[in-house]
C-alpha cells in the first residue's frame, strides 16, 4: 500500500514536472527554440542547461574566491545552450531556422545587438530587457564551418561582466 | 482477483525491501516461479525502487516535512515517514532541477536552494558554465571580425538605448 502510494506521489510529481518542465516559459528574457534536433536532423553535440539552482550553487562557492562571478551568476535563471555539428545539406535548414526565430524574437519586442549575414557566418544577439533592466540574452551562430549555436541566457545579464567571467574561465574556443 | 491473490500482491513491497521471512519467504518464491503477474509486480516494484534511489541526493532542510505539509493541506499534520520522504526526494528532485520550490516563497522567483550539493555535480555544472560563456566568447569574437568591433559595444549600446528609453 504504501509502495502504491509512494508510486501515485512520484506520478504526480512527475506530472507536476511536466508542467513545471517549462518553468520559465513565458518568463521574459526566455526563449522556446523548438525542435532544433528535428530541425536541423542531427543530435546536438553540446548541450547545456543550467537552472537557477546550479547557477546558485556555483554561485555561492564562488563567493569568496571571486566576487564578480558570484554576482554574474547571482542574477541569472538560466542558462541553455545547444550546439550542433551539421553536414553542408543541413547549414541551410538551421541558417533559417534562426532566421524565423530572429523574426519572432523582433515580434516580442526583442532588440537586435549584433546581426551579421555574411558568407562565412549568420550571427544573430537579441537582448530582452523588462524596464529598466536585461531580461535575456539570445545568440544563434550558424557558421560555414557546420557548427551551429543556439543560446539562451534569462536574467539579469551584464555583457561585461559575463565576458570577463568567461576570460578567467580560460575556455578558449577561437582558436579551435 | 480472489484472496489469495490479494495475500500475494500485497506481500510484493516487503518481498522486494527484503522483508519477508522463513515460510512466508518460501511461499512468496514459490509462487514467484509460477505466477507471471506475480513476477510482473516484483519486477514494476524494484523498478520503482531503483527509480527511487536514482533520484538525486540532497540533503532535505529540517522544515521540509512541514513544508509540504502547509503546501497541501492548512493545517499541519505528521505525515508517515516513508511519505514525506518520498514527497521530499521527488519533489526536490524536480524542485531542484526547475530551481524553485513551488509555494515556498512569497516571491515567485527565489529559487529554493537545498544546503548542500555533490563536489562533482558542481565540477560538472562549473565546466559546463565554462563551456557555454566560452561559446557565447566565441560568438561574440565572431560578429566581431564581421562587424569591425568588440561583440560586447554592440550589445552595450544596445543596452544603453534601452535603459534610456526606459529611463
Amino acid at each position: 500500500m504504501i509502495r502504491r502510494l509512494i508510486l501515485v506521489l512520484l506520478l504526480t510529481a512527475l506530472s507536476a514536472g511536466t508542467a513545471l518542465a517549462q518553468p520559465l516559459d513565458g518568463v521574459p528574457g526566455y526563449v522556446d527554440f523548438g525542435d532544433l534536433a528535428g530541425v536541423t536532423g542531427a543530435e546536438p553535440a553540446v548541450e547545456i542547461s543550467l537552472g537557477q539552482a546550479l547557477l546558485s550553487f556555483i554561485s555561492a562557492a564562488a563567493r569568496e574566491e571571486d566576487p564578480e562571478l558570484a554576482d554574474a551568476l547571482g542574477r541569472l535563471r538560466s542558462i541553455r545552450l545547444n550546439v550542433f555539428q551539421l553536414d553542408a545539406d543541413s547549414l541551410p535548414n538551421a541558417r533559417k531556422r534562426a532566421g524565423e526565430i530572429a523574426r519572432r524574437l523582433e515580434q516580442d519586442f526583442w532588440e537586435p545587438a549584433v546581426s551579421v549575414r555574411s558568407e562565412d557566418s549568420t550571427i544573430h544577439m537579441y537582448m530582452k530587457s523588462e524596464g529598466d533592466r536585461v531580461a535575456g540574452m539570445t545568440v544563434m551562430m550558424v557558421g560555414q564551418d557546420g557548427e551551429a549555436v543556439f543560446m539562451n541566457i534569462v536574467g539579469e545579464i551584464d555583457p561585461a561582466q559575463l565576458g570577463r567571467v568567461a576570460a578567467r574561465f580560460g575556455v578558449d574556443l577561437n582558436h579551435r | 482477483m480472489g484472496n489469495t491473490e490479494n495475500w500475494y500482491e500485497e506481500r510484493v513491497e516487503a518481498y522486494v525491501d527484503g522483508e519477508l521471512a522463513g515460510g512466508e519467504l518460501r511461499m512468496f518464491e514459490a509462487r514467484l516461479e509460477l505466477d507471471p503477474d506475480l513476477r510482473a509486480s516484483v519486477t514494476s516494484a524494484r523498478e520503482l525502487q531503483s527509480a527511487l534511489g536514482a533520484l538525486p541526493r540532497y540533503r532535505c532542510p529540517p522544515d521540509m516535512a512541514a513544508k509540504v505539509a502547509r503546501i497541501t493541506d492548512t493545517e499541519p499534520r505528521r505525515w508517515p515517514l516513508r511519505v514525506a520522504a518520498a514527497i521530499a526526494a521527488a519533489g526536490l528532485a524536480l524542485g531542484l532541477s526547475l530551481g524553485e520550490w513551488p509555494g515556498s516563497s512569497p516571491e515567485p522567483h527565489v529559487a529554493a536552494v537545498p544546503e548542500e550539493i555533490p563536489a562533482d555535480e558542481l565540477a560538472e555544472a562549473r565546466e559546463e558554465l565554462a563551456l557555454a560563456l566560452a561559446y557565447l566568447d566565441k560568438a561574440g569574437a565572431a560578429a566581431g571580425r564581421e562587424v569591425g568591433s568588440q561583440w560586447i559595444k554592440p550589445v552595450e549600446r544596445t543596452l544603453a538605448a534601452v535603459e534610456g528609453s526606459a529611463g
